[in-house]
């Protein structure tokens, strides 16, 4: 009784958090009170008021519009990592985990590899190799997140072939894809969901990390990270130029982890 | 009568800590078309692996000749829950051998599947629901449906009734009972419990540790047992069922 209280706190804390952030990505693409890029050096460093809600940065920049606009640019990075990560981690995870054998051998030392590897150094590589921005932050962070995702379908796999039903379905005489395709993948989407919310999560930090680094968004876009990297210059004198990016990745993330604590238990 | 099912010298190995472990050691017997041949052993000795071996779907480690006589058997198992998709319906997971197959369009398909409740004595109202909605009993009946989709000469029956309750437990065996008359399949029916063999079986095997110890007809095996492992099984029972 308890326990299911304070699970539906904090779905409803974290579907509210989440909302929020939906809102301003939504807010983002349809509406900005001031052009993110624009710069004007009569605002710069100004102050929290009401035309600036959220204060101006070091070339004048409104942080407000530039906070909705950077969400929606790290929104958009976290969820194409997530989607390859997935995409890519469920291939190999169903492969290895269903024939097992050499494949299964091969794939997963080749996975070990890339996991003990420090993504920030494997993205480094592949953006060191096709050059900065967005496109190769996406296709670097997601090979980065393979991986752990075909780690826990694979062993999820693993799990599910040797139920019964699998047996039934192999003794018709059912093919290898369809077993696959129709009777273990479906049964994956409770396992998928959560790993899905938590890798959303480390996304979205190791966004605005690379972007932080500078490997990500190309400055005068912003992005969360990129924000938070040009406001330590003026940190002392202007608190507000971090915290405003920084308090909306604690919601971003908070939202999203409680998000999945919630459901992760509910299943 | 023919033979349904030949088998010759089946040995079924596992490594065990490097060190060769025999789950079924050199068993040899034959299924006769349209009996129900009862396999009874303790927990362990290697009756699942059996079973497991004769459908190949173990392969590794067994050595020995295995012949099916007729188009290939299926299964029931033990826990109706695990051998259901629990994301499908019932409708589609009764309809799946028969779609495997391909050789039905969907309203043929229909149609046998509720010919089938029919026999197993399921309400039409359950083909739209999930697995997780069904009741022990009737998930093992749903199992023993979609076992039968494909018109097997042959099923094997891994424990069908030890996960059921007793009153629901005999229902099931009454079911098996007549549809093995209606429908003259041949079953091989594994199970650890002698009072569920002996209500069923027109034959039955007792095997101890990978070994078939025993083999005969029902009465001779369960009345004059010869071998000491047998006898002791049946004083066992006895004093505990057959009074």
């Amino acid at each position: 009784m308890d326990k299911t209280k304070t699970r539906n706190v904090k779905f409803i804390l974290g579907l509210t958090l989440t909302g929020i952030i939906l809102v301003m990505m939504i807010a983002g693409i349809v509406h900005t009170p001031y052009d993110p890029m624009a710069m004007d050096l009569s605002a710069k460093l100004e102050g929290v008021s009401f035309k600036h809600i959220m204060g101006c940065d070091n070339f004048g920049r409104d942080i407000f519009s530039r906070v909705l606009v950077g969400v929606r640019e790290t929104m958009f990075v976290a969820a194409a990592v997530v989607f390859i990560g997935t995409f890519v981690g469920i291939i190999i995870g169903t492969v290895t985990g269903y024939f097992g054998g050499w494949v299964d051998e091969i794939l997963m030392r080749f996975n070990d590899a890339v996991l003990a590897f420090p993504s920030v150094l494997l993205a480094l590589l592949v953006i060191g190799i096709m050059g900065g921005g967005t496109k190769a932050l996406i296709i670097a962070l997601g090979i980065a997140f393979v991986p752990s995702f075909a780690r826990i379908i694979r062993g999820e796999v693993l799990r599910i072939r040797n139920l019964d039903y699998i047996q039934c379905v192999r003794l018709y005489g059912a093919s290898h894809l369809r077993i696959i395709v129709v009777h273990i993948l479906p049964n994956l989407r409770t396992v998928l969901l959560s790993s899905v919310l938590i890798g959303f999560n480390n996304a979205v930090l190791a966004e605005a990390g690379m972007s932080y680094l500078g490997m990500g968004a190309q400055p005068p876009y912003p992005s969360l990270g990129l924000m938070l990297s040009e406001a330590q210059g003026v940190i002392y004198s202007n608190p507000w130029n971090a915290v405003f990016p920084g308090l909306v990745i604690v919601i971003m993330i908070l939202g999203f982890s409680l998000l999945s604590d919630s459901l992760e238990k509910k299943t | 009568m023919a033979n349904i099912l030949e088998v010759r010298n089946l040995s079924v190995e596992f490594k065990k800590d490097k060190k060769p472990f025999f789950a079924v050691s050199d068993v040899s017997f034959d299924v006769k078309e349209g009996e129900i041949l009862g396999l009874a052993g303790e927990s362990g000795c290697g009756k699942s692996s059996l079973s497991r071996a004769i459908l190949g779907i173990q392969k590794k480690g067994v050595t020995g000749s295995v012949k099916h006589f007729a188009k290939r058997p299926q299964m029931v198992f033990q826990d109706p829950a695990g051998s259901l998709n629990p994301s499908q319906k019932i409708g589609f997971i009764l309809e799946e051998p028969i779609r495997v197959k391909g050789n039905f369009d969907k309203a043929e398909r229909k149609r046998r599947v509720k010919d089938m409740l029919k026999k197993v004595d399921l309400d039409e109202e359950i083909l739209d629901r999930y697995p997780n909605e069904l009741s022990g009993g009737q998930r093992q009946r749903v199992c023993i449906a979609a076992a039968l989709m494909q018109e097997p000469k042959f099923l094997i029956a891994d424990e069908p009734v030890s996960a059921l309750d007793v009153t629901v437990q005999s229902q099931i065996l009454e079911l098996l009972k007549r549809l093995h008359k209606e429908l003259g399949i041949a079953i091989l029916f594994i199970s650890h419990d002698l009072r569920v063999v002996y209500n069923l079986c027109d034959r039955v095997m007792v095997m101890k540790s990978g070994k078939i110890v025993e083999m005969g007809e029902l009465q001779d095996v369960y009345f004059n047992p010869q071998h000491p492992y047998t006898k002791s099984l049946m004083d066992a029972a006895k004093t505990k069922y057959l009074k």
